[in-house]
């Protein structure tokens, strides 16, 4: 049996560090107050499930699941690195190797979009990141829209005549121009109602770099490009948090 | 409302703006990706494989449609407002919270923003944000800190980004902001005085024969008394001729004059360490939720500061490191509000020589010096004022020291620092300078009551020795 001494050197050899010496307590955090928040790393899970959930719906083989659970942790773990897009290609492929099915292509369908709504919003976020609710609502109705319309348009290719009439083609392409004017129409009602004003002018270009904060010494107080009130040393900045009140 | 209508504060420019749009890259991915499927269909017959590509083609040509075309436009600024802080203890300093506000102006078509916010010592945040909304948005950030004086915080990096990141700007920089942390005052009771007090008026009774309140004696009347002082009970009892009732010579009443006293605070802003013994070498930095040496000094220097001019003295400040002009003794608000400033920006800048005499302060003024007396310096600063016939208390600084983390080698080399203080700390009591620990007991030569029962014992009136 080894002594005390013998073990903890063994532990040190192998891990690194005194298993016994208590760990440093974490650094503060910087917070910032957003509204109803979850943490990035849940929206990672979820868009690393839907991956996992499309190769459940396309295959029942072993090694191929294994495949889509190494995809899905990938997605997980760098949702802005190549591997939602690997993802996203194995699955066309996968389902276009395999046999027709309309219940395996609207799974399919609903999996690789909601992985690639997902990933786009966490992408260069950390795992603790704060993602606002409204943040990941925003922009969900467009693509519940489009998710719609590509349901509905799978369904018209499924119950209309098999691949060798050219009537499910067309019915496609009609689809997609009726979809391209009214995109093209909403966008002018837009900018007719927006008009001209200030907002629609171009940006001046403002002073050093494109909008970025100039670091320079003392110039940093407020915002960025805000003029140094002195020229010297930092001004009397209005008391913080502990502030000397004239009137205690 | 308009980026006009982002509130400036005097002096400053309007926000800029952020980085112009750039398409994203994964974006363009993922619709290239939907146009292989569509073809893949079309060359393959199979146009459920095509429909796989219409979410993503749709979702680019969506997201180019209402992409943003104007820049948007961000501003940091200092928040004024303050939350509930936290303490640890009296005598371990404060820990509050330092806000700041983060205004933005979206351009239409910008539907979130990425954040991340950092500063030193701190772990950095990030969030998600949105500002699809109307009008611009104000984003809180806060921190916590028990350090005070000047230092950089929430330096900020934003990137602005369309429906599914089709068009990205940034990342764009703000700050750091420059955040002076002003030191608290703590509440004190009983202070000491200098041994001799000074000049004709103040909040103390002096043994002078002057213009105050407390009787000194009754006296015959002499050329240059005031008449309004001529005791008539005391004439009319004993000066009074029965005979031809007239009164012979005067009585005044004599009172003690008052005087104030003269305090100067010389704050040893050579070092600043903290309560981990590995980061005194410099390798290492000192945790910014504990407070250092230099926050303890700026602490204790307030407090006195605040006590002794609401009691009507004159309070004056030196610095031990930066040779600079020293804050000369007054009293008044301004005069409280002046020591806080100097002592929010004192800092340990290079490396200041030694000096071959002490400061020179009144004469006959209460020297109170805040050190670590981890080197000779400021003890032979102490021991020099004393001999020139000057009260010195020295208040010690250092914060509560952790040593459980050190290995051997650091063990013995903090075991001699600990010693030679300890050595220097009985000399300085023994020449007659008073020692005060302001954290109690920070290595076992402390003691075991708190610096402001210390300071309480040490205001006994007999500490005051006699006036002029």
């Amino acid at each position: 049996m080894s002594t005390p001494g013998r073990l903890s050197s063994v532990r040190e050899w192998m891990f690194g560090w005194d298993v016994n010496t208590p760990r440093e307590r974490p650094l503060p955090p910087v917070e910032i107050d957003v509204g109803r928040w979850v943490p990035a790393w849940v929206v990672r899970v979820v868009a690393g499930l839907a991956v996992l959930a499309a190769g459940l719906l396309l295959t029942a083989d072993p090694t191929q699941l294994a495949l889509a659970a190494a995809l899905g942790v990938g997605v997980a773990i760098g949702p802005q690195g190549a591997i939602p897009m690997i993802a996203l290609v194995a699955g066309i492929i996968a389902f276009a190797a395999r046999e027709p099915s309309p219940t395996v292509g609207a799974g399919l369908l609903l999996c690789l979009h909601g992985m690639h709504y997902l990933t786009r919003r966490v992408s260069g976020l950390s795992p603790r990141a704060r993602v606002e609710l409204v943040a990941l609502r925003r922009g969900l109705v467009p693509a519940l829209v489009v998710q719609g319309f590509g349901q509905l348009v799978g369904v018209v290719v499924w119950f209309l005549p098999g691949p060798a009439s050219p009537f499910p083609w067309l019915a496609v392409l009609a689809l997609l121009a009726i979809t391209v004017l009214v995109l093209v129409g909403v966008r002018a009602l837009r900018a007719a109602e927006a008009g001209p004003g200030p907002r629609r002018l171009p940006a001046k270009p403002s002073r050093g770099t494109t909008g970025s904060t100039p670091a320079g010494p003392g110039g940093d107080r407020t915002s960025s490009g805000a003029p140094p009130q002195d020229g010297g040393e930092p001004p009397a900045a209005r008391p913080t948090w502990r502030s000397v009140d004239p009137d205690a | 409302m308009s980026t006009a209508d982002i509130p400036a504060r005097t002096g400053e420019r309007p926000p800029p703006a952020a980085a112009p749009w750039r398409p994203g890259v994964q974006s363009i991915a993922a619709a290239v990706i939907g146009v292989a499927a569509l073809t893949l269909g079309v060359i393959g017959s199979r146009p459920d494989v095509a429909v796989l590509g219409l979410p993503f083609v749709l979702g680019f040509a969506w997201a180019w449609f209402t992409r943003p075309t104007t820049t948007s436009r961000q501003a940091l600024r200092q928040a004024t407002g303050r939350r509930g802080s936290g303490t640890d203890a009296a005598s371990d300093g404060l820990i509050g919270t330092v806000s700041a506000d983060l205004v933005l102006d979206p351009a239409p078509g910008a539907e979130v923003l990425r954040v991340r916010v950092s500063s030193a010592g701190h772990r950095e945040g990030q969030a998600l944000i949105d500002v699809g909304g109307p009008g611009p948005r104000t984003v809180r950030m806060h921190l916590d800190t028990a350090r005070t004086g000047v230092q950089p915080m929430f330096r900020t990096d934003l990137v602005w980004s369309s429906y599914d990141q089709t068009m990205v700007a940034g990342p764009s920089r703000l700050g750091p902001l420059r955040v002076t942390v002003y030191p608290t005052a703590i509440p004190l009771r009983r202070l000491p005085m200098p041994r001799r007090l000074q000049g004709l008026t103040g909040p103390h009774t002096s043994r002078r024969v002057g213009d105050g309140t407390d009787l000194h004696d009754v006296n015959l009347f002499t050329p240059g008394d005031r008449l309004r002082r001529i005791d008539w009970r005391v004439t009319a009892r004993r000066s009074l001729d029965v005979t031809t009732g007239r009164l012979g010579e005067l009585y005044v009443r004599r009172t003690f004059a008052t005087a104030d006293a003269t305090i100067v605070l010389v704050v040893d802003s050579r070092d600043n360490v903290g309560p981990d013994v590995d980061t005194w070498g410099g390798g290492k930095e000192a945790r910014v939720d504990e407070p250092t040496s230099l926050d303890l000094a700026r602490e204790a220097a307030t407090s006195l500061a605040k006590r002794y001019i609401d009691g009507g003295d004159r309070v004056g400040l030196d610095d031990l490191g930066l040779r600079r002009r020293p804050v000369a003794p007054a009293g008044g608000r301004k005069q409280l509000d002046r020591i806080t400033q100097r002592l929010a920006t004192i800092a340990p800048e290079g490396s200041p020589t030694a000096r071959e005499r002490a400061p020179q302060v009144p004469s006959s003024a209460l020297v109170v010096i805040f050190s670590t007396f981890l080197d000779d310096e400021a003890a032979r600063m102490a021991h020099q004022w004393h001999a020139q016939a000057h009260r010195v208390i020295a208040v010690d600084v250092l914060p509560q020291v952790r040593v459980h983390h050190l290995d051997s080698y650091q063990q013995t080399a903090y075991a001699l620092v600990r010693l030679e203080r300890g050595i220097r700390l009985e000399r300085l009591r023994r020449t007659g300078v008073e020692v005060v620990h302001w954290v109690g007991d920070p290595d076992g030569h402390g003691s075991s009551t708190s610096a402001d029962i210390d300071l309480l014992v040490l205001s006994r009136p007999g500490h005051r020795v006699r006036t002029r």
